[in-house]
């Protein structure tokens, strides 16, 4: 019988984190860029748990990482999503290309 | 006398003073007249140690950063003392030489200049290499404000050179900093900045090939603040941009702490790296001589030219140490002393015309002598023991170079790429260098007949003679001229253990770079026989 | 009290340095006044002379020579000493420097009473007798270096003592730099001697009073080339020094200084001290034939072209000068064949006698108003007796005419050269020449019209004494030392090698040069006296090549101008454009080096956060493939 192992979680794990950091270099809406962010997250967050789950099963750091996690990235989406308001009512757009002030 | 820390009293009372600076009025008075006092206390104090501690070297030393083998170490012997009170005086004159021609900023001013002082105290007492460093870089901080605040119209690009050259070569004396701690480790069981462990690295079994990489890396670092030809260029831009004290401070003291390192760890440490690369040391210091005094000839800004024909009298530093011999050895040390005082002489004579005439140009001067009879007194005296007259502190320097590198055997030819020979001995480089005597002579005197001699210029009809703190000070450095120039001993003599020493390893694998002295035959007293016989 | 003046040799010259210090101290502070310092420099000089003959008196039967050496500086096993060594060639050149100099300073404060550099002026006499007498009585050749390098500075003082003149402040550096190069070349010949004879020395080294053994050991050391060699770099230093050939331009042009200094520095002692200087070394020097036959030339060819340009010179002082320079190369000649003590002994009666002549000039400069063109002179016989007589007297000497002092001191030069007739043919050219043009500078200043304007006037007592004083020696020590009149002969009290010396009367050449002398005085006075019988016009228009050549004084001087500005000068521009160019061009270069990839590297910096990101991944994936690749 086919059994999920730790290999289908990583395979997983890649294969989301790929698709979130391609949306993250390639997407020009700074909105989709943050969800791309998110998924990059929630796939290191796959990948711990199933660590965890996998080779060590004494303790629930993965688990707890994982929650610490989800609580940062809830905290870094909203100031992210704070600063592209400031930056929409600056520039009137969310566009990824014109936001390019911090350079020489 | 034992307990009583001396050597980082010296060290950190400059530092003391610029600490209270901040906290005195904003009277331009009142902080020359601190600064001096506390320069002068520190002169006295200075000398007054040296004095106290006559016969034992002073060491301190305290547990800094143990895990790092890192210590607070500072020691003196002759040579250190020497160039300390040298220092303390040169601090003193520039204090007084400031009174007229600072006039913004004074509090930063003093306490730049007093952070300075410590930094240089620092390099000439530590005895701890990592200490050593800090010191070393220390000193860079307060001389790049002190340029770029003070100075000339290029003052900004002249501080950036004159940091930025000095730090090149600081990365490679670092490299070579710790490359003795580890082979300290490797060699002698224990990593160590010690000088005094480290003084045994090259008996200990390092390589040659790594000895002469540890020199190389030294000798980088100290030939850019020699400065030795090429890497001199920072020299004439920083001179000419610094006010006139700190040129002083520049030529007298900074220079002398190339000087003092190569003496102390390229020739102290690794000797077997010296000897073979003493030939091209010797070269170098006769490019030095004869190159940069071409340059100085033909210089249109007074200033430059003092700049150059310093770097030109620097080169005789080199040519001595590569000697091999005490007695060269003794003449490339004296040679830091006089040199000192000798151009801070001289530039103290530029800066008094400048502040006269706000010019630096030679063409635009002419027949001083006739009303600045006191400048002239002392720029003739000051040149003329700057190209070497009998005397006077120079001749006596230059006399045990010259003595000193064509006695010596050090080497006939020089070993050049590829197998080939340049048939160049140290005597026939001597030879060479000896007619920067001449040249030395004739750029000095030629100035001196432009600026000093011919009719006055009637623009500078009403040129005021030098004011009672310029006479303080020309008068302040040509008394050591004169005073060293005429008992050469007193210079020479502390000197003799330091250069003996540092000789002694020198010629063990070809012959005795000179032979020892045989006993003294007293040709007086056989006369003074024959005398008193012819007289019963 | 005699142990007093025994031990105490060391203060002769010590008294001129304090009056020195004084004086300067004294100026500065303001405590003397304005014109002062006279007596104290006199006085100075006066100790000296009183203790040189006091120590004379009492030296003993011997004369065996006085020798202390201290220790000046040492380092290692080197140990260079100052003391002092007095022989007889030295106690003569001590009463000669003290007497000679003791006279012009009185002369001087009668010369310089209305300038205003008077106190300035006599410091630097004391300077320089200091400087002169430490020279006298070095013990060692590196102490006669050390004293031969401040004579040399007081000359420079002095010849720049005008400085506000253009010319006068030229002629000083050119005559410091020019002995600066004989100088170089002293201390490499020092410095090779050394290197030769350093097994020899124990102690102090280069003591005179060992020169003998220390040249045989550098002789056996170097072979006989380098040693000759060596000896010729030293011989550099006298050139200088006693302006021979090819260094000798800068002693006409040092004419700049005030006379009295002439007179002193340029013409009885310092350039003296070349010659001086050979005799202290003949141990040496006599060991290399070579080298003493290009002394020998050298001072003869000096001698002869001197006294060629001489023949055409019009200012006064510069005819005197070249008169000196020729005189000079007459004693270097004696020493090149050997013949030291004659060469002394001419040293000695030159002193008195162009010391002399050199004061009457200045009298003369002073009593037409600062005029030193003979050619707006003339006829002052009539206004100024004295100087007229003394200067006759002087020229007579020079001139080799029985029985004045330098017949007897120039003949014994003379009769040494018979042996080498190219020597003797250009000595007794030069003698003749000599004769003609003294009595030519005699005749035009002092027959005839007076040519100039204003009225000349007879200088005041203080000036003519020491002319009178210095007349006196001037006419009789050579007769006197001559040895042919019951007293010890020069060369029975001055000599070198084991044997004093009694010289045989040579009548043959006696004969000839008086002859000679005459024969240039006969020319001179119908060319320039009297009937005029000559015209000196015609001379020049018939042999117009030489004469140019003459007056272009051989085109010496605009060698070495060429020399200077043509090749050296370029020759240090280029290296200053090399040093601002090249080397500070390849700091500017690795600066901007820096700068340049800086500029190109930012661009790289878009300011798009996802460019960065894609860099990083890329940069991420490079060293994943690195780690893989290579590390596992």
């Amino acid at each position: 019988m086919f059994e999920v192992g730790l290999y289908h979680y990583l395979g997983l794990t890649v294969i989301l984190f790929c698709i979130g950091l391609y949306g993250v270099m390639s997407s020009r809406n700074a909105i989709r860029l943050l969800m791309c962010i998110e998924l990059m997250l929630n796939a290191v967050n796959i990948n711990l748990v199933a660590f965890n789950n996998y080779v060590n099963m004494n303790d629930l750091s993965g688990q707890i990482f994982s929650i610490f996690i989800l609580t940062v990235s809830a905290a870094e989406a909203s100031v992210g999503l704070a600063i592209l308001i400031a930056l929409y009512r600056k520039r009137v757009s969310v566009d990824m290309e014109r936001f390019n002030l911090l350079k020489w | 006398m034992e307990n009583i820390p001396i050597l980082s009293i010296l060290i950190f009372l400059p530092i003391v003073y610029a600490l209270i600076i901040p906290f005195l009025p904003d009277d331009n008075k009142v902080l020359n007249t601190f600064s001096t006092v506390g320069s002068g206390l520190l002169f006295v104090l200075s000398a007054l140690f040296w004095w106290l501690s006559a016969g034992h070297a002073p060491m301190e030393t305290r547990a800094w950063l143990p895990q790092l083998h890192i210590n607070y170490s500072v020691g003196a012997d002759s040579l250190s003392w020497l160039l300390v009170v040298l220092t303390t005086f040169l601090l003193f004159m520039a204090v007084i030489a400031s009174y007229t021609s600072i006039h913004k900023r004074l509090k930063l001013y003093y306490s730049m200049i007093f952070v300075l002082t410590t930094s240089i105290l620092g390099v000439f007492l530590a005895r701890d290499l990592f200490l050593f460093f800090l010191f070393w870089e220390l000193e860079l901080i307060p001389m790049y404000l002190l340029i770029a605040i003070w100075g000339g119209p290029r003052r900004e690009f002249a501080a950036i050179k004159f940091v930025l050259y000095t730090l090149f070569g600081s990365i490679f004396m670092f490299a070579a900093i710790l490359g003795a701690f580890f082979l300290a480790g490797t060699f002698m069981g224990q990593n160590t900045f010690a000088f005094d462990q480290l003084a045994n690295l090259s008996g200990s079994g390092v390589a040659v090939t790594a000895q002469i990489l540890l020199f190389l890396g030294f000798f980088l670092a100290f030939a850019i603040k020699l400065p030795m030809v090429p890497f001199h260029t920072w020299l004439p831009d920083a001179h000419v941009e610094a006010p006139t004290p700190i040129s002083m401070l520049l030529a007298g003291i900074l220079l002398k702490m190339g000087a003092y390192g190569m003496v102390r760890f390229c020739f102290g440490w690794f000797p077997q790296a010296a000897e073979i690369l003493a030939p091209y040391l010797v070269l170098l210091g006769m490019i030095n001589i004869i190159y940069t005094a071409g340059v100085a000839m033909v210089q249109a800004d007074l200033k430059k030219l003092i700049a150059y024909s310093s770097v030109s009298h620097m080169g005789f530093v080199l040519l001595g140490l590569g000697a091999l011999n005490a007695v060269g050895i003794k003449g490339a040390i004296f040679q830091m002393i006089s040199h000192g005082l000798i151009s801070a002489g001289l530039f103290m004579i530029v800066g008094t015309l400048y502040n006269r005439t706000h010019t630096r140009m030679i063409a635009e001067m002419g027949g001083f002598g006739k009303n600045l009879p006191t400048i002239y007194f002392f720029a003739l005296l000051i040149a003329l023991a700057s190209l070497g007259l009998p005397l006077l502190a120079g001749f006596p320097a230059e006399t045990l170079v010259f003595y000193g590198a064509f006695l010596s055997k050090a080497f006939d030819v020089i070993p050049w790429f590829g197998g080939a020979q340049l048939n160049l001995s140290i005597q026939t480089l001597t030879v060479i260098s000896a007619v920067g005597v001449v040249l030395g002579a004739a750029y000095l005197l030629w100035m001196l007949q432009r600026v000093f001699m011919g009719p006055l210029f009637p623009k500078w009809g009403d040129l005021k003679d030098a004011s009672v703190s310029e006479v303080f000070v020309l008068s302040g450095l040509a008394l050591p001229i004169l005073i060293f120039g005429l008992v050469p001993g007193w210079i020479a003599d502390p000197l003799e253990s330091v250069s003996v020493d540092l000789s002694k390893p020198f010629g063990v694998q070809t012959e005795a770079v000179l032979p020892p002295a045989k006993p003294n035959y007293v040709s007086t007293a056989a006369l003074a026989d024959q005398r008193e016989g012819e007289s019963h | 009290m005699s142990d007093l003046i025994h031990n105490c040799i060391w203060l002769i010259p010590v008294y001129p340095l304090i009056a020195f210090i004084l004086i300067v101290l004294g100026r500065w502070t303001g405590i003397m006044p304005p014109k002062s310092g006279k007596s104290l420099v006199i006085a100075s000089t006066f100790l000296g002379l009183v203790h040189t003959l006091l120590f004379w008196a009492q030296w003993g039967p011997g004369y065996s020579p006085v020798e202390v050496n201290w220790n000046w500086l040492q380092a290692g096993p080197l140990q260079l000493p100052m003391g002092y060594y007095i022989d007889s060639a030295g106690m003569m050149m001590l009463l000669v420097v003290t007497s000679v100099s003791m006279l012009i300073q009185i002369y001087t404060h009668g010369y310089m009473s209305h300038d205003p550099g008077y106190s300035r002026f006599y410091a630097y006499l004391a300077l320089f007798n200091f400087s002169m007498l430490s020279l006298v009585l070095s013990s060692n050749l590196f102490q006669m270096y050390v004293f031969w390098e401040l004579v040399g500075v007081s000359s420079f003082l002095l010849i720049g003592f005008w400085f506000t003149r253009p010319s006068a402040a030229a002629a000083a550096v050119k005559a410091f730099l020019m002995n600066r190069i004989g100088d170089f070349g002293l201390l490499v010949g020092i410095l090779t001697l050394l290197y030769f004879s350093w097994d020899y020395w124990a102690g102090p080294v280069l003591t005179f009073s060992h020169m003998g053994g220390a040249a045989q050991v550098a002789l056996a050391a170097a072979g006989p080339m380098a040693f000759t060699i060596m000896c010729l770099l030293v011989f550099l230093g006298p050139v200088a020094k006693s302006a021979q050939l090819p260094l000798h331009t800068w002693l006409p042009d040092a004419m700049e200084g005030p006379t009295p200094i002439s007179a002193l520095i340029h013409a009885a002692t310092m350039v003296a001290a070349g010659v001086f200087l050979v005799a202290r070394m003949y141990p040496v020097f006599t060991l290399s034939p070579t080298a003493m036959t290009v002394i020998a030339w050298v001072g003869a060819l000096t001698a002869f072209v001197a006294a060629t340009i001489a023949l055409t010179q019009v200012d006064i002082k510069k005819a005197l000068a070249y008169s000196t320079m020729s005189q000079l190369g007459y004693m270097v000649m004696a020493m090149g064949i050997g013949a030291f003590s004659a060469g002394l002994f001419h040293l000695m009666t030159h002193a008195f006698f162009k010391a002399m002549l050199f004061l009457c000039s200045g009298s003369v400069i002073h009593g037409c108003h600062d005029e030193q063109d003979m050619r707006r002179m003339g006829g002052l016989w009539k206004y100024m007796p004295i100087t007229a007589a003394t200067y006759l007297i002087g020229t007579v000497a020079i001139t080799g005419v029985l029985p004045f002092s330098g017949f007897w001191s120039k003949d014994e030069i003379i009769a040494a050269t018979a042996s080498y007739p190219l020597l003797f043919g250009l000595a007794v050219a030069t003698a003749g020449m000599t004769a003609f043009y003294m009595f030519r500078t005699y005749f035009m200043t002092f027959h005839g019209k007076y040519r100039g304007e204003g009225h000349p006037h007879e200088s005041p007592a203080v000036m003519w004494v020491p002319l009178a004083v210095l007349a006196v020696p001037s006419i009789l020590i050579g007769a006197i030392l001559s040895g042919q009149f019951g007293f010890p002969g020069f060369g029975e009290l001055v000599y070198f090698g084991h044997h004093p010396h009694h010289e045989e009367l040579n009548l043959a050449v006696m004969g000839l040069s008086v002859f000679i002398a005459l024969g240039g005085l006969a020319t001179a006075w119908l060319m320039y006296g009297g009937p005029n019988v000559i015209s000196p016009d015609w001379f020049r228009k018939t042999f117009q090549p030489v004469y140019t050549l003459l007056w272009n004084k051989w085109f010496f001087d605009d060698a070495y101008t060429s020399i200077a500005t043509k090749i050296y000068l370029p020759f240090a521009a280029l290296s200053s454009w090399f040093d601002r160019t090249v080397i500070d061009g390849l700091v500017g270069l690795s600066a901007s080096t820096v700068n340049v990839s800086g500029s190109a590297m930012r661009t790289l910096q878009s300011g798009r956060v996802q460019t960065y990101v894609a860099l990083f991944v890329a940069g991420l994936l490079v060293l994943a493939l690195v780690l893989w690749k290579w590390m596992v």
